[in-house]
């Protein structure tokens, strides 16, 4: 609930922070006379109706889809490390946009202008959970080797990005570079529907089965004497979380430590019970990029990527949650 | 009379040589390029121009004469000392006398910026041979002057059809347009060992002159490469640097040279004689940008360009825009970065584009640039307060077409599409090799909304 809250008034307090000269109080009313219909402030609504509310809200799916998603993973493999990239999810989405921004391939034919490194990055997010699902099809897979399988992707991936701009242009390699890092900017109106769509359903249904997750997180054989696959739960919310990243990475990029760090801070909160632990990891999440967002538009000469503060904050934020745990959540 | 006859070519001399610098350094603006070149102002950038016009003839040895007998000072025709020595003396006129008669071999103290961007004499042998340019700005003006013959290495080439001239046997340096590899260096300074007579000069666009590093310079002086460095990205300063380069490789690049700047500086006068009347507060306040998203600083050469075309920088009206955008080039890294400065006139963005287009090619083009993708985020957004405001000018076309569309982007009752559009036909028939065989509707120059509207119709 606090979470919420906090989420809530940085969803307002966002709006009147970036290049863009506006107060809160201003950008708050802005946004309430949109929704009334009486606009009187035609720039002031550009800028906070068209750039700066889906900006939020895509800040918001996007700390809480990252969140959760780490949350599953860190449940599914019971590895505190365990994030949606380290499977290969970022490098993978990635190596999309690369081919897009840099070589101006679509990898869908049809598909032209700015949604192309989109769809190319969606498309790409997925191939390493694809290829773990292949593998684990036809030889058993442990929680450990389907990490390194990701891990090992994550690297070829990586290799290729490197071989293509190592060559690059400089502009492309800079919008490469920035996609890299993660920007919410990126998120639009038309933006919205996928993100937010993909990312209520995935998470619905991750919480559904919140029952099936705690029972995962007693360990294999646990699963096993209470009538689960931990397998089949595994690959099953391994495939819903590759999705629910991939929906949101393709539009902002990849935005560093959330989904490694959002998790732990709720933890602390609500422990590790999955009913509570996935909503508190989204309105963590939410608040946190959020924050971030609201940091990045204004830092720098004209704005920075969200990625940089959140990392930049992660970081120290990640290294503090371990010093001051004082026994391990994983024991 | 003989004395009468001295006072009036010197008094003659002395106004051509004031109102040729006076010009310079008018049309270059009061910024930062103007006080580098402020020094030695002159049209041809060549020790031994004393009179500052065009091209060395018995014009400058007369001057050269009249300084020697004490007829003239040498502190007003400081391009009278051929060899910059500090002295104008027979070894002076010897030189000048080989310059005149084009003598192959002459010595020749060519005018230029160091590293530090200061104005330096740089000596070359006549004609110039074997040159490697770097930055499509010097590249391309060492094509308008036909120069590309006398190309052996180069280190990127992105255009096609506008480097096109490139001499066949140029060896392929495996540079990029913003750096030059050790890789690239190494092989540079190889291409030096193997070719006859080595390297006649590397010719550097200022703008990259970051990669000449220190260590750079050193493998330049020990092998004896000379450095002809210009900030060519400014349409002025290019118009002289195709003048200059055509002089240094003699024969049918010097003519056309003269005939481009000829041409650029009639183009440069109209405009300005056109503005005359134009009142300060009339003037268009412009923001320039480049590579789609880029902000320019006031001391950018886009911006030197747009000034030379009548317009005024915004950042000189602006404290704030000034402060913020202080570098040649800063990237706009959120879609509101331009949303405190919408009081300027008009978004002047360059972009090189190459030319031999289909009509295709032309409606690719025109949406591509409007539309492009930023990493997922078309331009459009970046300039949603400006789009009946922005323009994109092709950086490949020659200074003057470039400013005769900056021009018409501005004052676009007073310099019609007609006019910019006559200004490239110019150059389309005046026979430099870039734009050999193009016509109007295979190089796309200029987009507007209009022209945008259009493509996508």
């Amino acid at each position: 609930m606090l979470l919420s809250l906090l989420a809530v008034a940085a969803f307002f307090l966002t709006l009147g922070s970036g290049v863009y000269r506006i107060s809160v109080a201003h950008a708050v009313e802005v946004f309430f006379d949109h929704l009334g219909g009486n606009i009187s402030d035609a720039d002031g609504d550009y800028y906070i109706w068209e750039l700066r509310v889906p900006r939020a809200l895509g800040a918001v799916i996007t700390g809480a889809a990252l969140s959760v998603a780490g949350a599953i993973m860190q449940n599914d493999f019971r590895n505190p490390l365990a994030e949606p990239y380290t499977m290969g999810i970022s490098s993978g989405a990635f190596l999309g946009a690369v081919l897009s921004i840099i070589c101006g391939i679509s990898v869908v034919p049809f598909v032209t202008g700015t949604a192309v490194t989109m769809v190319n990055a969606f498309l790409f997010s997925l191939i390493p959970t694809a290829i773990i699902v292949l593998i684990s099809r036809f030889r058993k897979m442990t929680p450990a080797a389907m990490i390194l399988t990701g891990v090992a992707i994550m690297f070829l991936f990586s290799s290729i990005c490197q071989v293509i701009m190592v060559t690059a242009p400089s502009e492309s390699l800079a919008d490469a570079y920035m996609w890299r890092v993660g920007d919410i900017g990126r998120v639009f109106w038309s933006s919205l529907p996928l993100m937010s769509g993909a990312t209520a359903v995935i998470v619905v249904i991750l919480y559904s089965m919140a029952g099936k997750l705690n029972v995962m997180y007693a360990g294999d054989r646990a699963a096993m004497t209470l009538g689960e696959s931990a397998n089949r739960i595994r690959i099953v919310t391994l495939v819903l979380v590759s999705f629910l990243t991939a929906s949101v990475v393709s539009y902002t990029g990849t935005i560093g430590f959330i989904g490694l760090v959002g998790p732990h801070v709720a933890r602390i909160f609500v422990g590790s019970d999955n009913r509570y632990l996935i909503p508190a990891s989204a309105a963590f999440g939410a608040a946190f990029i959020l924050l971030a967002d609201t940091v990045a538009k204004v830092s720098g000469v004209n704005g920075l990527p969200v990625g940089v503060i959140s990392s930049m904050v992660g970081g120290p934020l990640f290294i503090w949650i371990l010093v001051r745990q004082r026994k391990s959540a994983w024991a | 009379m003989e004395r009468k006859s001295t006072v009036m070519i010197a008094a003659v001399a002395v106004a051509v040589a004031v109102i040729a610098a006076g010009a310079f350094v008018v049309l270059n603006g009061g910024g930062n390029d103007a006080g580098r070149n402020a020094t030695i102002a002159s049209e041809l950038q060549i020790r031994g121009n004393a009179n500052d016009d065009y091209t060395i003839d018995g014009e400058d040895m007369a001057i050269l004469e009249d300084i020697i007998a004490g007829g003239k000072s040498k502190e007003d025709y400081p391009l009278a000392d051929v060899n910059g020595d500090g002295n104008v003396d027979e070894t002076d006129v010897s030189l000048l006398k080989d310059l005149i008669d084009r003598k192959s071999g002459t010595s020749v103290y060519v005018i230029c910026l160091d590293r530090d961007g200061n104005t330096t004499s740089v000596e070359v042998t006549y004609p110039l041979r074997n040159v490697v340019p770097y930055g499509t700005n010097m590249q391309l003006p060492l094509l308008y002057a036909n120069g590309g013959q006398y190309v052996a290495g180069y280190f990127v080439s992105s255009y096609g059809v506008a480097e096109a001239s490139i001499a066949a046997s140029a060896v392929d340096l495996e540079g990029n347009q913003r750096s030059i590899s050790d890789a690239s260096w190494s092989k540079f300074t190889a291409l030096d060992g193997s070719t006859e007579g080595g390297l006649g000069a590397i010719l550097v666009d200022y703008s990259g002159i970051s990669q000449i590093t220190d260590k750079r310079m050193g493998d330049l002086e020990e092998a004896g490469i000379p450095m002809i460095c210009y900030e060519s990205a400014d349409a002025t300063a290019e118009i002289t640097t195709v003048l200059t380069l055509g002089f240094l490789l003699g024969g049918d690049c010097e003519t056309m040279g003269v005939e481009y700047a000829q041409t650029a500086w009639n183009i440069v006068g109209e405009i300005k004689d056109k503005l005359g009347d134009v009142e300060e507060k009339d003037r268009m306040h412009y923001i320039c940008c480049t590579m789609y998203i880029y902000v320019c600083g006031e001391s950018s050469s886009f911006n030197t360009s747009a000034t030379t075309a009548g317009g005024i920088s915004y950042a000189s009206v602006n404290p704030e825009f000034a402060s913020k955008y202080t570098k040649n080039s800063t990237k706009m890294m959120s879609t509101d970065a331009l949303s405190n400065f919408t009081d300027a006139d008009i978004i002047i963005n360059n972009r090189s584009m190459d030319w031999g287009l289909t009509a295709d090619d032309m409606k690719s083009l025109i949406i591509d640039t409007w539309d492009h993708d930023n990493g997922g985020v078309s331009s459009t957004v970046y300039f949603a307060k400006f789009l009946d405001r922005l323009v994109y000018i092709d950086n490949l076309l020659p200074g003057a077409v470039k400013l005769a569309y900056m021009a018409h982007a501005m004052y676009g009752d007073i310099f019609s599409m007609e006019w910019a559009d006559g200004v490239l036909q110019t150059y389309i028939g005046m026979g430099t090799l870039p734009l050999k065989g193009q016509t109007a509707d295979t190089v796309l120059a200029y987009i507007d909304v209009d022209v945008y509207n259009a493509a996508v119709a």
